[in-house]
Formats: C-alpha cells, structure tokens, sequence
C-alpha cells in the first residue's frame, strides 16, 4: 500500500531529477540566455555592423498570394533563403515588393523586378553578436532542419523554466520550518508583485 | 552552494517565471492578439498661463494620471500641442486644441500579457528610479541564470555517483549550442 509519506518521498525524487537533470539539459541554453540578456540591458547589441555585403539577381516566378506578405514568403521560398520576413513588406512601382529576411547573422533584403522576372538580393553579413542575438529567443522557422531544432530547444526551454520554478519551491517548501519556508516565498511572490505594479505604474 | 542555488532561487522566483512566460508570449506573438485596445475621449482642461511643452506635460500627467518612461514627449504642430506618455505595454496620447481649453485624450491600452511581453523587452536605465530598478533586476536575473547553471552542476556533481547520463546530457546541451552558433557562423 503506497501511503501519503511514500508518495510525497516519491514526488521529492521527481522534482530532483526532473530539476537536477533538466538543468543540465539547459544550461548551455541558460548561459546564452544570460550573455545575451546582460548584452541586450546594456545595448551591446543595438548596433551590429556590417561586416560584409554580397549582391546577386536570381529568377523568379511571381507566386499566387492573397497578400503581399504570403508572396513575399513564396518569393522567399523560392530564392533558397531561410529566416523569417521581418518589418513590413513594401509594395513598389509596378507593383514589385521589397522586403527583409532574417537569419542569425545574415539579413537580406529582397528587391523584386517582375518585368524581367528577376529578384536583386542585397545580403548583409553581421558577426556572432547577430547570431546570438538571434539564438536568444527564435520563434518557428521552416526551411531550416538546424533553425528548428534550436526553436524547439527555445519552446522546451520555456517549459522548463516554469518546471524547475515549481520543482524548486517543492523542494524549498519540504525542508525545515514551515513557516520559514512559506514566508520567503510569500515575501518573493509579494516583491515581485510590487516591483511588478511599480514599473507597469499601476 | 545549496544555499546559494535555493536563496537565489528563491529571490528571483517570480521575475524567472515572468520572464519565461512573457518570452513564450514573443516567440508566439504572430498566434497571440497583441492590439492594443485604443480609448478615445474628449477632455476639457483648465491651464493657467500659456505654459511650454514641458509644464503641459506635468499638468496632464497629474489631471489624468499618465505615466511615461522618462520625460513625455511634446511637439507643437500648427498652434496645438501633442503630448504622448509612453511606458511599457500602453500609450496616451493628447491632442490640446491651441487655446488649450479641451484636448482629444487616445489611450492605448494593454491587456497583461502585452504588459508582460512589453516589460521582457524593456532595457536600459533610464527612465526614473522604477525602470532602474527594472534595469538591475535584469542584470541580477541574468547573472543568476550564470550562477544557478554554476551551482547546479556542482551540486549534481557532488551528489551523484554515477555520472555518466550528466556527462552526456552536458555534452549534448552544450554541443549542441556550441555547434548552432559555429554553423551560423560559418553559413554567413
């Protein structure tokens, strides 16, 4: 007969391994995450200078779209290039669009010619504060088998955080005085609610 | 360093949380509704004097309640005053007719989640004691992230026996990491 005592004790080595193993799993993750947040406070990255710039013409069949947006996606398909399209697609004379492709360390700008069938790519090459940047918090991504392995990684790290938060208050809360240990986390829960309300000026 | 792993952890519980919860918000903002809801209303003023941009501001943040990062904007456009209070997650924005009788008030408005997604991608110092304050947390968030990877892998190091799944699962998460900056890289 399994008692409440034996599941608690067997809930405890959960939340342990699930905390001690996932940890590891993330800590690479983690650190970038901090490297990049610390660059990002301190707008280290605002500015990333172009390191080199390439330039070529590719042909193009004009796709079926409903919007200039899901074109500008068709357009990107076809060129090969990956990352998502980021700012607004713009409609220029005769109809062309314009628009921006993003890739960690790379950003294109695609320049339409429909009278001649023709796309000009404009590529801008960043360094790696670009690539990390980009690593730092990257949504889905098609095209692209190692840009959807990290989102994945991103999406799973997320889940993660919230799990070793519940997993490290389970263990916080089993050991010593009880009253202690509601305590601090009361009064973590109530700090963050203040700053929180202080800076949202509520 | 127990210690340390769980007081850190403990101090900073709330603001991870957040931080995890509002970046899930960023990576699926395209599925997300993040409009703002805009309010508009028609307000009547009672200024005295023929104020600068400056002391307009002070007044309507006082009459209205309306807070920005740092000093509101105001900008004089064809005799009238356009005064915008911008903070994270929500704008207000008036339009003061010339004889700064009455002003069209535009407040843009949002709901928790854009607040929480604003506030993860708030930086920088500046902006009054609350956003410094914000400023620090960020710093402090981040280089707890360094030290809870730190502590932790000492204390599985300490506490476990057999190492082996740690030491692969450690190779795998920063191989992996190691080699997506390295082909990045090497792709631009």
């Amino acid at each position: 007969m399994v008692t409440k005592r034996t599941m608690r004790t067997r809930l405890a080595g959960w939340a342990r391994l699930t905390h001690m193993y996932g940890g590891l799993v993330f800590s690479s993750y983690f650190v970038l995450y901090a490297v990049t947040s610390i660059g990002f406070n301190h707008r280290v990255q605002r500015d990333f200078p172009y390191r080199e710039a390439m330039n070529w013409a590719q042909q193009l069949s004009w796709p079926d779209a409903v919007d200039h947006r899901s074109r500008a996606e068709g357009i990107r398909d076809q060129l090969g290039l990956v990352g998502p399209i980021m700012g607004p697609v713009e409609e220029a004379a005769g109809g062309n669009l314009v628009f921006q492709v993003h890739r960690p360390g790379v950003r294109y700008t695609v320049r339409t010619d429909r009278a001649t069938g023709m796309a000009q790519i404009h590529a801008n090459r960043r360094g790696i504060r670009s690539v990390l940047s980009f690593m730092h918090g990257q949504g889905p991504v098609r095209g692209s088998w190692l840009m959807g392995g990290w989102w994945l990684f991103t999406e799973a790290s997320w889940v993660f955080l919230l799990i070793s938060a519940l997993s490290g208050s389970y263990m916080w809360l089993r050991r010593g005085n009880p009253v202690v240990r509601w305590g601090g986390l009361s009064v973590s829960g109530a700090v963050f609610v203040l700053v929180f309300l202080w800076v949202i000026g509520w | 360093m127990r210690r340390v792993h769980s007081y850190c952890g403990l101090a900073l519980l709330f603001f991870i949380a957040m931080y995890a919860v509002s970046g899930a918000g960023i990576i699926h903002s395209s599925q997300l509704d993040l409009a703002p809801q805009i309010v508009t209303e028609r307000v009547t003023l009672d200024v005295v004097g023929n104020p600068d941009g400056a002391e307009l501001a002070r007044y309507l943040a006082g009459k209205f309640g309306a807070h920005s990062r740092g000093e509101p904007t105001a900008v004089r456009e064809n005799g009238r005053w356009i005064v915008s209070f911008i903070e994270p997650g929500g704008v207000v924005r008036f339009d003061v007719e010339p004889n700064l009788r009455s002003a069209s008030m535009e407040r843009r408005k949002g709901s928790l989640v854009q607040k929480l997604v604003a506030l993860h991608k708030v930086s920088g110092f500046e902006g009054g004691l609350a956003y410094t304050a914000w400023g620090a947390l960020v710093d402090m968030v981040s280089l707890a992230m360094v030290l809870f990877t730190v502590t932790g892998v000492y204390l599985w190091f300490v506490s476990t026996r057999d190492r082996r799944l740690g030491y692969a699962v450690l190779v795998a998460s920063w191989g992996f990491t190691l080699a997506a900056c390295i082909i990045h890289l090497a792709m631009t």
